[in-house]
């Protein structure tokens, strides 16, 4: 750190000075156009007595005091700064505009008393020069002026050694000279038969493959790399999609052919990875890196390696969305539907990893200043990508005690929320296990048998409305609630084992076979999450469509029409219509009966309530069927 | 004490006078105002009525005039219009017509129009049920709200008191699907469950019970006793064996010495009296017994839907829910009378003393007035059911059925030697006890015989009155001991 500042302190100090000097020059030319002979003098003396000056600024200023002599017509003085010149700049030549003939002509006796010309003929010919370690550009043929005398000029240039040899030099005469350098590297032409083909030498990235300019469209791509050092290396090439490739190259010099060494063109092997899919039963389309990659249902996939975006579009929307690394070895990807969730702000808060895990995350959108996110109107400021299903964002210091307090918005329902703690990871259960009873509670710890749906696998088992459930799954039952819990947790085809209680005293195990049905309402769903993460799971889910679309439209709806969105909520309840059946789709049909009597279409409100009726009666719905028939009678159709 | 003492001199100060409308003034005075509320200090009426004078057209003028209503007693649910007198019936009243009146569009109209219509159709003189519907059928098709989803729950059990018992079921269901997220949805629960099992299915009454309670419906619901009901006769219905074969005894109290009369509240208090002793005893939903009550020459007493108890002696109809029964109307030709029910209208029924007469007395009115006279008929009991009263006629041995409207028709064809008492349970079912039998019959809502059960045999040597306690059991009052047999 502190060299660092001692180097920008130093670097400071340079430029301050050259720039003093640089106003110093200018100056004294001012006062050397005004004729101000004496203060311009003294003013390049002052200059030339810095110690710090640079040796341009030294010729620069010694050729300005020549000027000043040449005008005060003091020629001896000027030729001693004539001299001095020469020997920091042996090509240099007083400006013939501001130099009279007579101080010409002493110039021109001086340089051919002091400077002698050397021809060089180099090889090769674009090597870096010094004399006397002053760097030197020769002129186009070769030559270059010098002082008289033993001088020392050095040549260097990447992949050869560098040289240094004497110079005589003669006053007023040309010296030939010839310098060879000796290489000790060579160019190599790396080529490959895909372009774009990443080249890297012994581990260092040297570029890209790509095709000459006007090559065929067979022609190999190509990359130089000049000046390999001589010895074995390594060449590795590496492209997208494609399995790398390295090579071992042995660089040697051929004194008599310097060309680069073309070396064979490769042929890159594509490499895929294979990704298993699960959860894609629905119809959408695959997408990866944009491009589309497949039609979902899927079974399995295959992909480029590394890390890529895989999407999957259903309905016009993205449904599920993810960097996916592709590795050599079978990977498995589950791609149920799943929310686009916006983080807004940087990170997620803190314990909701794992709930972020399961979601189509997008970040990059900035916290807006000033707005107040926890009210639904304050997310106006925010710019939401595309399709997204609900927003996060972290508060710092909105919350109790100054801790940070964490908002989530649902676009869809047009409603924030505070979300005090993590969401469960994962969908919401759409369905629930059942064996067809309804349970109830009786005095303290007895739980009773209220209802057997006919035909469901209770009353196959021989359950009786009555019956008191003593035990389930082997565990004493003394709560409703409890042992409803167990059986919507068993998944279909699993055996829930009861041991019940007759109410004539007589006691026997059954087993049913648990089946899995759709969860009839929202409330239920939603007691699992925020309405907000509910809508959100249920937005892309019924987007997907699937076997979870039809309770996840019903829960959608409700919600929508809980939080008033009156015609998002329609739509929804049309498409539960389309998708549903049995309860979904009579509670379907009794909604938009609902929006029709709003409408004043009484025909088609009592159509479709009628319809709600029936369906309910047969889905054994009794609350819809009775809410039907009382619209019905709104509609003065039918007996109450 | 304290609170009001120290809150007094900021209320005087904002009583004074407003030289202007002054919103932000106004909206300070609202929320002194509310919090005298909530601290139910008798400066928070004063105190609304200033937010309405500082801004009488401001924003805040409606919200303070539904926080009077509120604090003045204005009922939140039907459940709790047994609660209202004439007194505060009209306190509440007039804040909630002037937010009709002068701020119709404003966001407390639908409040407004619920609670007055809850009002209207309480228990009190001036009862108009018939408006209370139309403007509850008005609340409940208005613009989707809490209120809608209240208004709805409350023509439920409008309908359902009156016995339109699946027109209720309707009502109770939009709630359910329509506004299930709403605060009426867990009693419509409840309420869907009542009609349930007045139809008899017990098993479906209590999954709707259970959902009620697990929706945390509140306690003045009784959903918990309810379910409890419907699970007993679920079970029963499974196990004939079981019927009324153990009954428990209640002793009698040390002091009974006469008891003659009984009656059970929907929440589980009892009442009894004594004959002898002049007094009426009192046992809350625990089986705590309050102090006793002296009441000269008792003859009948009921408690109404709502808790209330009813006493009617010689000549006066009291209200004996209080430490000190108070006259509520004169008995005239009903005087003495054999036999009293009271329904969610208000409407006292009576049998006169020669059993020729049925009679209501409706609150108000000075004297009950005659619904049906038949001589000879012998009438002995009558309960409340369906809107009307089902009444034991001793001459033919039958039950009839009175509608609200005065309607009779015969209810079953069940033929007792000698009806002496009722009683209905929260499903409708009535039990009958027959004195020369001595026999307790329960018929279902429609008057099938279910069960009898031959008193004897149980223990119970002189029956005398009947009441149906909240989980359906009978309590058979013996006039003997004073003992109460509980049959399930």
């Amino acid at each position: 750190m502190l060299v660092a500042a001692a180097w920008i302190a130093i670097a400071l100090a340079s430029k301050i000075a050259a720039a003093d000097v640089d106003a110093q020059i200018a100056a004294i030319r001012e006062q050397l156009t005004r004729l101000e002979i004496e203060r311009a003098l003294a003013g390049v003396d002052a200059l030339l007595a810095r110690p710090d000056l640079p040796e341009a600024s030294r010729v620069v200023a010694l050729d300005l005091r020549a000027q000043a002599h040449v005008a005060s017509d003091d020629l001896n003085a000027a030729v001693a700064d004539y001299r001095a010149i020469l020997e920091l700049k042996a090509d240099y030549a007083p400006s013939r505009e501001l130099t009279s003939k007579r101080a010409m002509d002493r110039f021109a006796k001086l340089r051919a008393a002091t400077v002698g010309t050397v021809r060089l003929d180099l090889d090769p010919r674009d090597a870096a020069l010094t004399l006397d370690g002053r760097p030197l550009a020769a002129r186009a043929d070769g030559s270059f002026d010098a002082l008289a005398g033993e001088r020392r000029l050095r040549a260097t240039r990447a992949g050869y050694d560098p040289a240094e040899v004497a110079v005589r030099t003669v006053a007023g005469q040309e010296t030939l000279l010839k310098l060879s350098l000796v290489p000790n590297a060579r160019g190599l032409i790396v080529r490959t038969d895909v372009e774009g083909v990443a080249v890297a030498l012994d581990g260092a990235a040297a570029g890209l493959t790509a095709k000459p300019a006007g090559a065929s469209s067979d022609a190999p791509a190509v990359l130089l790399l000049d000046a390999v050092p001589m010895g074995e290396h390594q060449i590795r090439l590496s492209k997208s999609c494609y399995a790398d490739e390295t090579l071992q190259q042995m660089v040697s010099v051929d004194l008599a052919d310097r060309s680069p060494l073309s070396l064979a063109a490769v042929s890159l092997r594509p490499a895929r990875s294979r990704v298993v899919a699960i959860g894609a039963s629905y119809v959408g389309e695959l997408r990866i890196d944009g491009e589309r990659a497949g039609q979902v249902p899927l079974e399995s996939f295959s992909m480029c390696p590394g890390t890529r975006r895989v999407e999957v579009v259903s309905s016009g929307r993205v449904v599920w969305a993810g960097d996916v690394v592709g590795e050599d070895a079978e990977t498995t990807l589950d791609l149920a539907p799943r929310p686009n969730v916006a983080l807004v702000g940087t990170a997620w808060p803190a314990g909701w990893s794992a709930a972020a895990s399961t979601w189509s995350a997008r970040t990059g959108v900035a916290l807006p200043q000033g707005a107040d996110l926890g009210r639904s109107e304050g997310w106006r400021a925010v710019a939401l990508p595309p399709a997204t299903d609900l927003a996060v964002a972290v508060l710092p210091g909105g919350g109790p005690g100054g801790a940070e307090r964490v908002v989530v918005f649902s676009p869809l329902l047009g409603r924030a929320e505070d979300a005090p703690r993590a969401p469960a990871p994962g969908p919401p259960a759409w369905r629930r296990g059942s064996i067809g009873v309804t349970l109830a509670d009786r005095g303290a710890t007895s739980v009773i048998v209220a209802e057997v749906a006919p035909g469901g696998p209770a009353a196959a088992a021989g359950l009786l409305p009555g019956d008191r459930v003593t035990t389930m799954a082997g565990k004493a039952v003394t709560r409703a609630a409890a042992a409803r819990a167990l059986i919507e947790a068993a998944v279909r085809g699993e055996t829930v084992s009861l041991e019940i209680a007759t109410p004539s005293g007589e006691s026997r195990r059954v087993s049913c076979t648990a089946l899995s049905e759709p969860r009839r309402d929202g409330s239920s769903a939603v007691a699992t999450g925020s309405p907000a993460m509910v809508a959100a799971w249920a937005s892309a889910q019924a987007a997907a469509g699937g076997p979870d679309a039809a309770p996840a439209l019903g829960v959608l709806a409700s919600l929508l029409e809980s939080e008033s969105r009156s015609a998002t909520a329609l739509d929804a309840w049309r498409k539960a219509r389309a998708v549903g059946e049995g309860a979904l789709a009579a509670r379907a049909a009794y909604a938009l009966g609902a929006a029709a009597q709003g409408e004043g279409n009484a025909k088609l409100a009592g159509s479709l309530f009628e319809s709600a009726r029936s369906e309910a009666e047969s889905a054994k719905d009794d609350a819809l069927a009775f809410a039907a028939r009382d619209r019905l009678a709104d509609l003065g159709v039918g007996a109450r | 004490m304290r609170r009001s003492a120290v809150v007094g001199p900021i209320v005087l100060a904002l009583l004074a006078p407003a030289a202007r409308a002054d919103d932000t003034a106004a909206e300070r005075q609202l929320r002194i105002a509310q919090r005298l509320a909530a601290d139910r200090s008798p400066d928070a009426a004063a105190a609304f009525q200033q937010v309405v004078t500082l801004a009488p057209r401001g924003r805040l003028a409606d919200d303070a005039l539904a926080g009077l209503a509120r604090f003045n007693g204005a009922p939140d649910w039907p459940e709790e219009l047994g609660r209202l007198d004439p007194r505060t019936a009209a306190a509440a009243t007039t804040p909630l017509e002037r937010i009709l009146a002068e701020y119709p569009g404003g966001d407390h109209a639908a409040e407004a129009r619920y609670r007055l219509a809850l009002i209207r159709s309480a228990p009190l003189p001036g009862r108009d049920a018939a408006r209370a519907r139309k403007e509850l059928i008005d609340a409940a098709n208005g613009p989707r709200d809490t209120w809608t989803a209240r208004a709805r729950y409350a023509l439920g059990v409008l309908d359902e008191r009156t016995g339109e018992s699946e027109r209720a079921a309707g009502e109770y269901a939009r709630v359910l699907v329509d506004q299930p997220e709403s605060d009426a949805a867990a009693r419509a629960r409840a309420g869907f469950g009542r009609t349930r099992l007045a139809k008899g299915r017990f098993g479906e009454a209590a999954a709707w019970f259970q959902a009620a309670v697990e929706a945390g419906v509140p306690g003045e619901v009784r959903a918990e006793a309810s379910r409890e009901l419907a699970l007993a006769a679920l079970v029963r219905e499974r196990a004939p064996a079981l019927k009324w074969s153990a009954l428990t005894t209640i002793p009698a109290s040390a002091t009974a010495r006469g008891a003659a009369l009984i009656a059970a509240s929907p929440d589980g208090a009892m009442a009894t009296y004594d004959r002898k002793t002049g007094t009426i005893q009192i046992t809350d939903a625990s089986g705590a017994s309050l102090p006793a009550r002296p009441v000269e020459d008792v003859s009948a007493i009921a408690f109404d839907p709502y808790g209330r108890l009813f006493v009617a002696t010689k000549d006066k109809l009291l209200r004996a829910d209080g430490p000190n029964p108070a006259p509520v109307g004169t008995l005239g030709a009903f005087a003495a009378p054999t036999g009293m029910a009271v329904d969610a209208s208000g409407g006292v029924w009576l049998i006169d003393r020669r059993g020729d007469r049925v009679g209501r007395w409706m609150p108000g009115a000075t004297e009950p007035s005659v619904v049906r006279e038949e001589k000879g008929s012998g009438a002995t009991a009558l309960v409340a059911a369906g809107g009307g009263v089902v009444v034991a006629e001793g001459k033919s041995g039958r039950l009839v059925a009175i509608g609200g409207s005065g309607s009779v028709v015969p209810l079953g064809s069940a033929v007792f030697r000698r009806p002496a008492a009722l009683s209905v349970d929260a499903a409708g079912r009535i039990a009958v006890l027959d004195e020369k039998e001595e026999t307790l019959t329960r018929l279902s809502a429609s008057g099938e015989v279910l069960e009898v059960l031959a008193l004897p045999a149980v223990g119970v040597s002189h029956p005398v009155a009947l009441a149906a306690a909240p989980d359906g059991g009978v309590r058979i009052l013996d006039g003997s001991s004073g003992s109460i047999a509980v049959a399930p």
